[in-house]
């Protein structure tokens, strides 16, 4: 289980959302600093192999990794301050568990080339399922779509009876309405994946059964 | 001094509001003796980084008002102290530090950063330390509670282990029912 995609998969994804807010401006932000983090980490291992410091690596990585966020971090109060005050210090958190998770836990490959392929993918479906989450979470929980600007965060009132009439989808943009989310999820993946599995199962069963 | 420790194990547990060592709840299951060692390494490292962090961030980063670079100056000195702790008491388990890594050294950035003075860092490091241990308990007692009833064929221990985790924020924060009130 130790090595599975899914430990991977869950463990960076669930670093990234449940310590930030439930809006989709938040995700964009940190997604970004999420991919280019791996790249870089990616080369960084590079060098550290060809310079023969692998028993070091850790020391590496986390200092370039936290040193890279407290530059992103910079850039991010010119960008949009509102964005950077709400995240405040919990823009470690992600960095350091879903950076490590996915640089530790995946499989590794021979060349730069390779491995960089290899850790962009695994990224990028943790982009695209982190997004998706928050995306859901925005929309039922608020009943807008918020998107990063310059110096502000764009509102659009995608459903507006959402946050003045129902309250109940609030509860999917807190942190027990997350995990609900995240198992429902996990249940119909696999519910779908194992679909042809039953009805191959089945079948011999309901001939016996007509006999 | 109890509140703070109370409110950071229970009210705001680190595991459950800042995610620090979510990661665990699928990790394997690992015996009590090297689990109490790892949590001992963990409080002595996070502890005694805790220190010297308060100590550079009062007498260097804030009168030269950089404290946005905190965060340096805890990842070098957790990485001293861990390195030294190392040298002194070797792991026996060198490949498996992922967990080890992360989750202390993020209690060290949690705590300075939230922490008022030396003693109010120290107390905030501690619970930290307490609660993701705590959790990994929880956790231990939610498998072998699923694994009793669940079959290969059935939902995934996994999803179940969500579930539950949910049910226990849930009941962490019964008092905050803000989303039962439409319009905010």
């Amino acid at each position: 289980m130790r090595n599975s995609k899914t430990y991977i998969f869950f463990a960076a994804a669930l670093a990234m959302i449940i310590p930030v807010p439930g809006r989709t401006v938040f995700a964009v932000y940190l997604l970004v600093l999420f991919n280019i983090l791996i790249v870089l980490t990616t080369l960084l291992n590079s060098g550290i192999k060809k310079l023969g410091l692998e028993k070091h690596d850790r020391i590496f990585f986390a200092l370039e990794i936290i040193s890279v966020t407290i530059l992103y971090k910079q850039i991010m109060t010119l960008i949009c301050p509102v964005v950077s005050l709400t995240l405040s210090f919990a823009i470690y958190l992600p960095a350091v568990s879903s950076v490590l998770a996915v640089y530790f836990l995946s499989e590794k490959g021979n060349g730069i080339k390779e491995d960089l392929c290899e850790k962009l993918k695994s990224s990028g479906k943790i982009s695209l399922f982190v997004f998706c989450i928050f995306l859901v979470r925005d929309i039922i929980g608020f009943g807008t779509l918020t998107l990063p600007g310059w110096k502000k965060i764009i509102t659009l009132h995608i459903l507006p009876s959402v946050s003045e009439k129902l309250s109940l989808g609030v509860f999917f943009a807190t942190i027990p309405g997350c995990l609900v989310l995240i198992a429902v999820i996990l249940f119909c993946s696999q519910i779908f994946a194992s679909g042809k599995k039953i009805e191959k199962t089945a079948e011999p069963d309901s001939t016996e059964e007509n006999k | 001094m109890m509140p703070l420790m109370m409110y950071y194990i229970f009210s705001s547990a680190v595991v459950f509001f800042y995610g620090i060592g979510i990661n665990s709840f699928i990790a394997p299951e690992k015996n009590a003796n090297s689990l109490l060692l790892q949590a001992g390494r963990s409080l002595v490292t996070s502890f005694s980084s805790v220190c010297i962090v308060c100590f550079i961030s009062r007498f260097m980063l804030i009168p030269l008002k950089l404290t946005e670079l905190f965060p340096l100056a805890a990842i070098s000195v957790f990485i001293g102290v861990n390195f030294l702790l190392n040298f002194i008491m070797p792991s026996e388990t060198e490949s498996d530090t992922y967990d080890d890594y992360a989750v202390p050294l993020l209690t060290v950035i949690l705590s300075t950063s939230e922490g008022l003075d030396i003693v109010s860092c120290l107390l905030i490091c501690t619970s930290c330390i307490i609660t993701s241990y705590l959790f990994l308990l929880l956790i231990i007692s939610y498998k072998r509670r699923f694994e009793l009833f669940s079959d290969s064929r059935g939902f995934k221990l996994c999803g179940l282990i969500l579930l539950a985790l949910a049910a226990t924020v849930l009941s962490i924060s019964a008092w905050n029912a803000s989303w039962l009130s439409a319009g905010i």
